[in-house]
């Protein structure tokens, strides 16, 4: 079976809720930066002058951070607009977007549609992706997918979505784990979200058998069940 | 039926024409491969009946035994069995896709929301079979045994099976009676094609997980 650009579902029959893990109200604050999260309203910077566009960020998960948790200086960005939903049948071609069906599902307009343009790249501040300003965060089955088309837009390769899953089930669930820590210190201790960010990286970098960290034991999936317990004893604790 | 042909080869040539000489000893041994070729056969598809009749049997006595489980384990709230759920390591993402709602869905619930007793009853079920799983067929991490993928560079888990609607094959595979390829097979005839890569995860320089071309 030679592979091909990948669509949301199975058997011919189109799932596009699995692209995302939350949309509109249900994404939350506490959640870190990731690929795929789409933010509106940002200040962009091109080849003209700025301008404020809908974006949807592209760059890996591990090459969006310095040092675990402040974002680079300059991130790349594609710009987000209304298309119409592009059947699964021609997921294949469409090569330069990233299709977002339903999208916004609260509005039955065109806007509920919409399309993530690889032509249309741009560099944006990490100060600029406003957490409130975020509208949709992709899951895992999202971010694979658009890594994939992002890839074979760049090079002409197609590389099967489960070979993505692969890479970056440990940093997903790194995300997950973060996003949960901070949610709970928030509510718990009143901690600002990047306090608790810091303060779950740090737990999750710490070593704890001869340089090897709970970071390390995500990369494994029979372990990532133990790094969870261990992090719901640790907020205990923590109180 | 072999007792029969048993009989008939423990008395070979007394029945009838009087001739004293014994058959050829390699005659008698065609007669005795052959009937024992038959026979060996005869109890493979007994064996092979009788393999499909107690899969079949236990299969529903899974369902019997889940459904009692699942409705005791109902009798708690939807946040404390969710509670649950996490103390055994699951991710919320992980229980979205179990329960069959989204990760924000999921989240509501954990925090008192209340859940529709359809819902309310698959979180159940989950609790349930993880009772199943790890009492019948002794897997201590039972989270970790969901997660983990049934067959090295095949990326289907339990979850997969379990979220797909089939807890059939995930009783199956826990219960070890049936190798991991056949349930992969049952559960899509097409895995061998569709999970096959041409690249691989491997650890680059700067650390991190990377991918690049598998060597030919």
């Amino acid at each position: 079976m030679a592979h091909d650009l990948e669509y949301p579902g199975a058997d011919g029959v189109p799932d596009w809720d699995s692209l995302y893990r939350a949309r509109g109200d249900e994404v939350v604050r506490h959640r870190p930066v990731f690929t795929g999260d789409v933010f509106e309203k940002v200040p962009v910077q091109g080849l003209e002058e700025t301008k404020t566009k809908t974006v949807i960020v592209l760059q890996h998960p591990c090459a969006l951070r310095s040092n675990g948790v402040d974002l680079h200086s300059r991130l790349m960005v594609a710009e987000v607009r209304d298309h119409r939903v592009i059947p699964l049948e021609s997921w294949t071609g469409h090569v330069s977007k990233m299709p977002l069906p339903d999208l916004i599902p609260a509005v039955e307009t065109r806007r509920r549609h919409q399309a993530a343009f690889f032509d249309a790249p741009y560099l944006v501040r990490p100060e600029d992706l406003a957490l409130d300003k975020r509208i949709s965060c992709l899951s895992q089955t999202g971010v694979n997918i658009l890594l994939q088309r992002w890839v074979h837009h760049n090079s002409r390769v197609v590389v099967t979505t489960a070979t993505y899953h692969e890479m970056s089930s440990p940093v997903y669930e790194e995300a997950d784990l973060i996003e949960e820590w901070c949610e709970e210190r928030v509510r718990v201790a009143g901690l600002e979200i990047q306090e608790a960010a810091i303060e779950a990286t740090k737990w999750l970098r710490e070593d704890i058998d001869s340089g090897f960290t709970r970071q390390r034991m995500l990369e494994d999936s029979q372990q990532r069940s133990t790094v969870r317990r261990q992090m719901r004893a640790a907020l205990r604790q923590l109180g | 039926m072999s007792i029969d042909r048993d009989q008939d080869l423990l008395e070979p040539g007394t029945a009838s024409t009087g001739i004293n000489l014994p058959p050829p000893l390699t005659e008698t041994r065609t007669v005795a491969t052959t009937v024992l070729t038959e026979d060996i056969g005869y109890i493979r598809k007994r064996a092979r009946n009788l393999h499909k009749e107690t899969g079949e049997l236990h299969q529903q006595s899974h369902y019997t035994e889940w459904n009692a489980r699942t409705n005791q384990r109902g009798q708690a709230t939807t946040q404390d069995m969710l509670e649950e759920l996490a103390d055994l390591g699951f991710a919320w993402r992980d229980l979205a896709k179990l329960v069959g709602v989204s990760v924000p869905a999921i989240q509501k619930w954990r925090r008192g929301e209340g859940a529709t007793g359809e819902n309310r009853q698959k979180v159940a079920s989950l609790l349930a079979a993880c009772d199943l799983v790890a009492e019948h067929y002794g897997i201590q991490e039972i989270t970790s045994w969901f997660e983990t993928p049934m067959q090295l560079g095949v990326p289907v888990t339990p979850i997969a099976l379990w979220a797909s609607g089939r807890p059939d094959l995930v009783f199956d595979f826990a219960s070890g009676h049936t190798e991991s390829e056949q349930i992969l097979t049952a559960w899509d005839p097409q895995w061998r094609d569709r999970y096959r890569s041409d690249f691989e995860v491997f650890r680059a320089g700067d650390g991190h997980l990377s991918i690049r071309q598998k060597e030919r």
